[in-house]
């Protein structure tokens, strides 16, 4: 696993990055505590997901759960200051912020996190240490290029939708393996 | 007692015994025959013109018989039927015949001509032009009338045949054709409805194993990947 701020390889059970020491003590100084979520779409600028769209994605995100009953995908647009980066923001939320439920800690955390980050034109997806071992980093790469051309066009709600089907479909082979 | 006699008719019937006594033409007349001379020549020729078109369309011919008054009264209904009979492979449909002895007339359809449900009102036909003439109404009129219902009846029959199905039970068949549609389309909707919504989507479960906590994140240990979605030039 790679650090979310440096991207410097971390072996497991280290408590900080041994290259830039980042962890989510220092995450949390830089982001501050958690913000306002929706377990399935978060839109804290309020005016950049319309209310179908907000709908259309919930929707998407039980048919998700139906499918996978361990599982939840969160989608969180933000605007973050000019400079913060979008990894680690993500990160920062993932752990903050109990998308999942608060009983899913560690390897019983199956949530995927989809951050837009409206400042730098950019967008993460992180994944909960349960779903390590069945999304490797290529894996990640393929479900977020199946949005990015929806987010190039500003298309939120059909991009997320698209990496939502994505994931799925991965998950299910990931799976079936 | 009324079975009894009915067997006892039937078998006479088959037999051909009963009517054997009864003289009856061999082929059908061209229209009305009255060998007994029930009628004179103008009522014979009148009758024989108004129901030319029966004779031309239907195939219905009517006879004129001398029945013997010591015969049964039932009688005449298998002289009727066995004229129809000998006439049926001349395309004679129906046939009508009055009984100057009895006063009385009796109506033969063949099974072709007339369905079973058709036959209730053949029956009903007879027993209604007989108290007609019962009660001494014109025999010619009777008989006409008589022949022109029969007429009608076969006509609608016809009618009903050719027009097929739809037109016979037109609500059963739309009411069929509605629902069969309303069934499909509404399979089709709950169908597709399904699998948006992933129905009878089979529950996929992971395994869960034991992960050492990384960077301090309880949730996730950083696994992530980022992209730039935004076109450089923008």
């Amino acid at each position: 696993m790679n650090c979310p701020s440096c991207n410097s390889f971390l072996s497991e059970g280290v408590d900080e990055c041994p290259a830039c020491g980042f962890s989510a003590t220092v995450a949390k100084m830089r982001f501050g505590g958690s913000p306002r979520f929706g377990i399935h779409v978060t839109d804290t600028t309020h005016e950049t997901l319309t209310k179908r769209e907000l709908a259309r994605i919930k929707k998407d995100a039980a048919v998700f759960e139906k499918k996978f009953p361990q599982g939840r995908f969160s989608v969180f647009v933000t605007r973050l200051a000019p400079g913060q980066s979008t990894q680690e923001f993500a990160f920062h939320i993932a752990n903050q912020c109990q998308f999942t439920g608060i009983k899913d800690k560690l390897g019983r955390n199956f949530g995927l996190l989809l951050v837009v980050n409206l400042t730098a034109g950019d967008c993460c997806l992180n994944a909960g240490y349960g779903f390590e071992l069945l999304l490797d980093q290529d894996a990640l790469e393929r479900i977020l290029s199946a949005g990015q051309n929806c987010f190039a066009e500003e298309q939120w709600s059909d991009g997320a939708i698209r990496c939502m089907r994505k994931a799925a479909q991965i998950l299910e082979r990931a799976a079936a393996r | 007692m009324k079975f009894f006699r009915g067997m006892v008719l039937a078998g006479a019937f088959l037999a051909g015994w009963p009517v054997s006594a009864v003289d009856l033409p061999l082929e059908p007349p061209a229209g009305v025959a009255d060998p007994i001379g029930a009628l004179d020549e103008f009522r014979l020729q009148t009758l024989e013109d108004r129901l030319r078109a029966t004779r031309d369309q239907e195939g219905i011919r009517v006879y004129f018989a001398s029945i013997p008054e010591s015969q049964d009264g039932e009688l005449i209904s298998v002289a009727a039927a066995q004229l129809l009979r000998r006439w049926a492979p001349d395309g004679i449909s129906a046939a009508v015949i009055y009984a100057g002895d009895l006063n009385q007339l009796a109506i033969a359809t063949s099974r072709d001509a007339a369905a079973l449900d058709r036959d209730r009102a053949i029956v009903s036909l007879a027993a209604q032009s007989n108290r007609r003439l019962r009660s001494g109404q014109n025999v010619p009129q009777v008989v006409r009338e008589t022949v022109l219902e029969v007429d009608y009846v076969l006509r609608t029959r016809r009618s009903e045949e050719q027009a097929g199905l739809l037109a016979k039970y037109p609500v059963t068949i739309l009411g069929a054709v509605a629902g069969g549609v309303l069934l499909l389309v509404g399979g089709v909707v709950f169908l597709t409805l399904a699998r948006q919504n992933n129905l009878f989507c089979r529950k996929v479960f992971f395994p869960v194993k034991k992960f050492p906590q990384r960077l301090g994140g309880a949730n996730s240990g950083g696994h992530s990947v980022l992209r730039t979605y935004r076109n450089s030039e923008r």
